[in-house]
């Protein structure tokens, strides 16, 4: 099999993913916002007996970049070349994109247009001569609809059936440099220490344009200060000066014009413009009320309310189903299996665990919904916008509300979009906000305790809460912000995408995708851990109890049957249950983590449960569900009957929402910040904030009424209480004085988040 | 608006101007001028964010956003407003 690599190049937001999907079959992320896409992606797909081996990059307006994402693209330009570029360029909006075109040309690289949403360029009664734009550039021309999959097998076919040619052929130099430039840049070539232009490789020869047009008092490189002759001498020989003014910005801005007006003559040539320029006036309609400046910020909160709001009240619509359905496995099972260890690992664990979460699955598939038609549609794009100036406020960009909307829904792949920030500092910033965002996964401890305790206006809560959260960022943000203030005022420079319908093929594949992974956790990470709990509460076996429970429960029922005894076995039986949790493994470990969240009003099986949380948020409900299994099936009656009350339910709500990352966030926030001390910072801060957080709201309402916490928290000792408060205070100290070092780039830190990429990131022209 | 140096953050919303100069001094500036924004391009600022800052501007059949700082980086032409 005859292997041909392919590599997708292009502005953000032209489609790349969506034909990357296309032509693999892979169901990669696409949303309608610029930056998508962070990293490299590659899929396969055979045809005949060629493979192709198709890479997605982010987008990219230029090869210049200006943040990291857009930089995957410059730093695998030379192995890029090596392959066949699929250049994508959004039909929509032919100029901008071909700008890309243009740079890759000048390269000498010969890579393959592919004009991608070409139904939008068709519908507006505009048309483009593929044909003739192939003879001008010399490259080979494509027509695709990515979403519908138009012209993806004509496309694949070329593709199998190419050899791989690196240079553009010679005849087609209208759209290369200019003879002026071309001499001024193949003279930059040795002064940059590069062989000639036939030797140079592609990145050389943009070094060498870089170096070339970089205005004279820019601290440029060593190579730059020797060019200066070369500099006067191409502005002499370059014709008249047009409209750019010569001065500090004369060679940058003679270079981009002149890329522009090849593109104009281009598109003279092969391109005729509608008639009446059908201009899509949907958008601007649409944006008239989305982002007005009266009404664009209610209608966002009103967008935001409704989403949380409709993922408590119609997600608990297809539970009472998914409920009975556990109920009857239940019966079903106890009444087949023969009574034993086994039967209770499958029942009281096992099917009493995860479906105690399999309940959630509709919530969760709701918010990703809503997250994912805010994608889709265009609206992210404007909800930064509308947002920038708030964000300023907490020391954020505009653009960060993208990421952390997006944690709303999961916290890892938020992280990683936070790559489309400019700022390192940003970044980090937004990183360490990311865990107290929170996620899909503590949806359904949300939903249950709103469900079990606030059983009048569930929703109402769940907003709240969601409202508390939103509070406790910006607070934090704005806190961390005024410790270390970012490094640069980051340009704010974002695209508006046209509004656009999400097709159904994306929302189906995306549900099926979320009900996947939920289902892939459910039974991995979380069977494992209620195994785990199951088992910690099922042995030791024998263990020692205060009273005779059995004999005494079939002494009364020997006696004759009234509803007194009924009653008295019945609490006899859940009385010989605790105990008898409570003596065994799993009530050493609560007791052991007891004095932990005593001071916050939690029993010991509420600290039990928040262990396995860490592995996965939504096993806090399934550990809870077997732990209050023996008191009663239901898991509300129980917690009642423990003691739980509302308010220590809406404190541990509260707890839950924010008190530590989970393991694969821990593990993202690792890969894509290499500190040691940052990712335990980010670790650890979340939950010194959300136990101070909810103890002082605990103080708040415990003084209104007293809650179970008053009780046991006197047994305590106040010595206990001062060590626990002085050990909170020394970590809250260090997390600070470590986080202002890791931030400021103070500490040794391997990455490239130091001071080297700093000075590289201000854009001296690479 | 009869300002010689007038920049694009001048412009007011629903006007058209052409522009006139950018400082590429400046990363932002440079990017600024791959996006399209030379010297003699007509721009038109579309609409403001709730609280003033930032604006949208059309320019070559796109939507941009551009904060103040930014905008205020590109020189415009003193508008002749349409009667």
């Amino acid at each position: 099999m005859r292997p041909v690599r392919v590599f997708l190049v292009g502005n953000p937001n032209c489609g790349k993913t969506s034909l990357f999907n296309a032509v693999t079959g892979e169901r990669r992320h696409v949303g309608n916002w610029p930056g998508v896409t962070v990293d490299r992606i590659e899929g396969l797909r055979k045809s005949g007996d060629v493979e192709l081996i198709v890479t997605d990059l982010p987008g990219t307006y230029s090869l210049t970049p200006a943040s990291p994402e857009e930089r995957v693209v410059l730093e695998q330009l030379d192995e890029i070349s090596r392959g066949i570029i699929l250049n994508v360029i959004d039909a929509g909006n032919l100029e901008r994109n071909l700008f890309l075109t243009m740079q890759l040309l000048e390269l000498g690289l010969r890579p393959w247009l592919v004009f991608n949403c070409y139904d939008t360029l068709r519908r507006t009664g505009a048309e483009l001569d593929l044909e003739k734009v192939a003879r001008l550039t010399g490259c080979p021309t494509f027509a695709t609809v990515a979403r519908s999959g138009e012209g993806v097998d004509e496309l694949c076919t070329a593709l199998a059936a190419s050899a791989t040619p690196r240079e553009a052929s010679a005849d087609t130099p209208a759209m290369r440099l200019p003879r002026p430039w071309q001499t001024a840049v193949e003279a930059t070539l040795p002064a940059i220490g590069a062989p000639d232009w036939p030797a140079a490789t592609p990145s050389m020869r943009l070094d060498a344009i870089q170096v070339l047009i970089a205005h004279p008092g820019a601290p440029a490189t060593a190579a730059g200060a020797g060019l200066d002759p070369l500099r006067e001498k191409l502005l002499r020989s370059l014709e008249s000066a047009g409209d750019c003014v010569t001065g500090a910005g004369g060679l940058p801005c003679r270079l981009a014009t002149d890329r522009y007006d090849r593109i104009s003559r281009l598109l003279k040539a092969c391109h005729r413009p509608a008639e009446t320029p059908v201009e899509d006036n949907v958008s601007p309609g649409l944006d008239r009320f989305f982002t007005s400046r009266v009404w664009g910020l209610p209608i966002f909160a009103f967008l935001v309310a409704l989403m949380f709001w409709t993922t408590f009240s119609l997600g608990a619509l297809p539970a009472d189903a998914i409920e009975a359905g556990v109920e009857f496995l239940r019966h079903w099972g106890a009444e087949r299996l023969s009574p034993g260890l086994g039967r209770d690992l499958l029942l009281d664990g096992i099917v009493t665990g995860l479906g105690g979460i399999l309940v959630f699955l509709p919530n969760v598939l709701i918010l990703f919904l809503w997250i994912s038609l805010l994608e889709d549609s265009g609206y992210m794009a404007r909800a930064a916008f509308l947002m920038d100036r708030l964000m300023q406020m907490i020391g954020l960009h505009g653009r960060a509300f993208v990421p952390l909307l997006m944690g709303f829904g999961c916290n890892v792949p938020a992280i990683m979009s936070t790559r489309l920030l400019d700022d390192p500092r940003q970044r980090r910033l937004v990183t360490l906000l990311m865990p107290l965002v929170g996620c899909s996964a503590r949806l359904p401890v949300l939903v249950l305790f709103c469900g079990i305790f606030f059983p009048q206006n569930p929703g109402l809560v769940l907003t709240a809460l969601y409202l508390i959260n939103l509070l406790v960022l910006v607070g934090v943000g704005r806190l961390l912000a005024r410790l270390m203030p970012p490094l640069t005022q980051a340009p704010f420079m974002l695209e508006m995408p046209p509004y656009r319908l999400p097709t159904w093929r994306s929302l189906r594949s995306m549900l099926w995708d979320k009900t996947w992974h939920f289902l892939e956790k459910a039974s991995g990470v979380i069977l494992a851990g209620t195994i785990l709990i199951w088992s910690l509460t099922a042995f030791p076996r024998e263990v020692p109890l205060s009273r005779p429970y059995a004999a005494e429960i079939s002494a009364l029922r020997t006696a004759p049957a009234t509803p007194e005894t009924a009653a008295r076995i019945a609490d006899l039986e859940s009385d010989m249950a605790r105990e008898t949790m409570e003596r065994r493994y799993m009530g050493s470990l609560g007791r052991a983590l007891e004095p932990l969240v005593r001071p916050l009003g939690f029993g010991w099986r509420e600290a039990v449960s928040l262990v396995p949380g860490f592995l996965a948020k939504e096993s806090i409900v399934s550990t809870l569900a077997v732990l209050y299994n023996p008191i009663d099936k239901n898991l509300g009656t129980a917690m009642r009957r423990e003691g739980v009350t509302p308010a220590v339910g809406f404190l541990f709500m509260l707890f839950t929402l924010l008190y530590v990352p989970c393991l694969p966030t821990v593990g993202v926030i690792w890969r894509e910040t290499r500190s040691f001390g940052f990712t335990l910072a980010a670790t650890l801060l979340p939950g010194v904030l959300a136990w101070s957080l909810t103890f002082a709201t605990s103080l708040l309402i415990g003084a209104a009424a007293p809650t179970r916490a008053a009780a046991t928290a006197t047994g305590a000792g106040s010595a206990d209480t001062v060590a626990l408060f002085l050990t909170i205070g020394l970590a809250v100290w260090y997390l600070v004085r470590r986080l202002r070092a890791d931030l400021a780039g103070e500490s040794p830190c391997t990455s490239c988040q130091g001071t080297s990429c700093r000075i590289a990131r201000n854009d001296t022209p690479r | 608006m009869v300002k010689m140096n007038a920049t694009l953050a001048d412009l007011q919303i629903g006007e058209t101007a052409t522009i006139r100069d950018i400082d590429a001094s400046s990363p932002t500036g440079n990017r600024l001028l791959e996006l399209g924004f030379i010297p003699g391009t007509p721009i038109t600022a579309v609409q403001r964010a709730p609280m003033g800052d930032p604006a949208t501007y059309l320019i070559r059949g796109y939507r941009i956003g551009l904060r103040r700082s930014e905008s205020s980086l590109v020189a415009i032409h003193p508008v002749r407003r349409a009667a």
